[in-house]
């Protein structure tokens, strides 16, 4: 019991609020979250106001605002779902162009060699 | 003469003895010896009749003792044994008053006051025992929470899916309810808290209070704190996040269910922060209010045995953090909503600042107070009169301010952290300027010299 240094103090299960499970699940690490301009409501959490104060100024991926929040990636995208729910937020795919049908995570990403190529180039032309 | 026998039988038989003696020694005449012979045996009847009298008297100071010794044993020590179980039993004195003062009285005195002690120092014991059993289990108990606890966190950081994670959270939230009841009834039988945290921000530190009760979406968390500096220090932080938690309990309990409960934090001017708990509920009565009183001010060890069947081990649980740690919780006030307002006070001692860019504040904890600013009217125009022709509305004069360039900007609340870029440009420019003003100042000479 006295390994308590790193005791959590602050569970995560206060990040979302109330117990309305989002109705989305299609957000991913690299979803852009762009702000709507909408105010923040009474009935959302302090972790969601800051949430959008982060957003406010510019979008962020998932990730980022994850890092920023100091939040696991699961909670922060079910923060995140909710204001888009909310209509606080938009969430944009990071990648455009691929038709949502046949989009898998991963897919559509540019080949390894691709980006090789792209590096070696642009260190040449360093 | 026979009266005086009677009255004092010693001295008759004395007197009586004497004069047979002299008759006898000086007898030698047959008239001699016959009153002598008469006055021994009227001494003898006075003697024996005495004899009769003083038993008489004997058995009646007996049977009185005995009355005093039964009436002891019936109703005098139950009546101290229910007066130590609660004093509002009286306990009886001698029932027979001619006892008073008697040394038959002070021996009765001293072993009811013996019984008295003899029953303290059992239930002491007994509780003791009771406590250290309790506190071994809850200890125990409490380890193994922990670790369910620190488990349960490892799977969230890695979940990706919310259905799964939602049923962490509530697994989550079921554990830290258990770790709170097994840490109060642990501190109530005089263990310590369980764990030492580092110095801690007191938002963070309510925030973690309020996860461990169910029903915390009701808790409302304002906080007024100036900066987003103020902490804890390290050794006060777990035991005023477990009084906080028992007092919101309480507040949680005794309002409905829809009722909300008020948390604000406050700064005092004396250097002390606060965290005010109102509620809307019924409120305390007299009694509830006095005895929570002497709970709280923590000065003796409590009994489990006084606690209530339940016990009731909330406020005897700050009482004993109060004592050990030096903060204080009252419960004396009305809150605003007809409910109870419960306060405690950190003192300047147990405060601390901590860098919020060093140790951040938590995501979950309340946002700072915007700090108060003086009111700025919104100047849409520089003509005061173009916006009152659109409306219709009378003329209103309006003053004319001076926009400060980068001030709204500035009045976004949070936002991102400034650029990295734009961080090291900011810090180089502010050394070069330091340095630049120490080159050829005569700061370095003063140094020496103090040195």
């Amino acid at each position: 019991m006295s390994q308590g240094q790193g005791r959590r103090l602050v569970p995560s299960y206060l990040a979302p609020g109330g117990s309305s499970a989002p109705t989305r699940n299609s957000l991913q690490a690299l979803t852009v979250l762009i702000a709507t301009g909408l105010p923040a409501k009474p009935h959302h959490t302090p972790a969601q106001q800051r949430l959008l104060d982060l957003t406010a100024k510019g979008s962020l991926t998932v990730a980022e605002s994850a890092g920023y929040l100091r939040l696991p990636m699961g909670v922060c995208k079910m923060l995140a779902s909710q204001l888009v729910d909310d209509g606080d937020l938009m969430a944009r795919t990071p990648l455009s162009g691929i038709p949502d049908g046949i989009r898998t995570p991963g897919a559509g990403r540019p080949p390894k060699s691709l980006l090789e190529r792209v590096r070696d180039g642009l260190l040449t032309a360093l | 003469m026979s009266g005086e026998a009677a009255s004092i039988p010693e001295d008759l038989t004395v007197t009586a003895i004497h004069e047979v003696a002299i008759a006898a020694l000086s007898g030698t005449t047959v008239g001699g010896v016959t009153a002598a012979v008469a006055l021994m045996a009227r001494s003898r009847r006075a003697l024996s009749r005495s004899h009769a009298e003083g038993r008489a008297a004997a058995e009646a100071e007996e049977l009185r003792r005995n009355e005093a010794l039964q009436h002891l044993v019936n109703v005098r020590l139950p009546s101290q044994a229910l007066h130590l179980r609660s004093p509002h039993y009286p306990v009886p004195g001698l029932m027979d008053t001619s006892l008073f003062g008697t040394e038959f009285a002070a021996l009765l005195d001293s072993l009811q006051e013996m019984f008295a002690r003899a029953v303290l120092e059992e239930r002491q014991r007994v509780d003791a025992a009771a406590r250290a059993a309790l506190r071994g289990a809850c200890m125990e108990i409490q380890a193994k929470s922990y670790q369910l606890q620190t488990d349960l966190d490892t799977l969230q950081q890695t979940c990706e899916d919310d259905e799964t994670l939602q049923n962490y959270f509530r697994l989550d939230h079921v554990n830290e309810q258990l770790v709170r009841l097994v840490q109060k009834a642990a501190i109530v039988t005089g263990s310590w808290p369980g764990l030492v945290r580092p110095d801690t921000h007191l938002p963070d530190l309510v925030t973690g209070a309020t996860s461990r009760l169910h029903g915390f979406e009701r808790i409302h968390l304002h906080s007024k704190l100036r900066t987003d500096t103020i902490g804890v220090v390290g050794r006060a932080a777990e035991p005023i996040a477990v009084a906080c938690t028992e007092l919101l309990a309480n507040a949680l309990e005794s309002s409905r269910a829809d009722l909300s409960v008020e948390v604000t934090l406050l700064q005092t001017d004396n250097g002390a922060v606060c965290i005010q708990i109102d509620d809307a509920g019924k409120g305390m009565t007299t009694e509830e209010a006095s005895r929570a009183a002497q709970l709280l001010a923590g000065r003796q060890q409590v009994l489990l045995t006084e606690l209530g069947d339940p016990p009731a081990l909330g406020f005897a649980a700050i009482g004993q953090l109060v004592a050990d740690h030096g903060f204080q919780v009252t419960v004396d006030q009305a809150s605003p909503y007809s409910g109870v307002r419960a306060i405690i006070t950190i003192p300047p001692a147990l405060v601390t600042s901590i860098d919020p860019h060093t140790a951040p504040l938590s995501a979950m904890s309340p946002l700072p107070a915007p700090a108060p600013r003086a009111p700025r009217r919104a100047i849409t125009s520089d003509d005061p009169g173009a916006a009152s022709s659109d409306s219709g509305a009378l003329p209103q004069r309006h003053r004319r301010g001076r926009r400060v360039p980068g001030l709204e900007e500035r009045a976004v609340p949070g936002g991102r952290p400034p650029e990295p870029e734009q961080a090291r440009n900011t810090w180089d420019a502010f050394e070069q300027g330091i340095a630049a003003g120490r080159a050829g100042t005569p700061s370095d000479i003063r140094n020496e010299d103090r040195t």
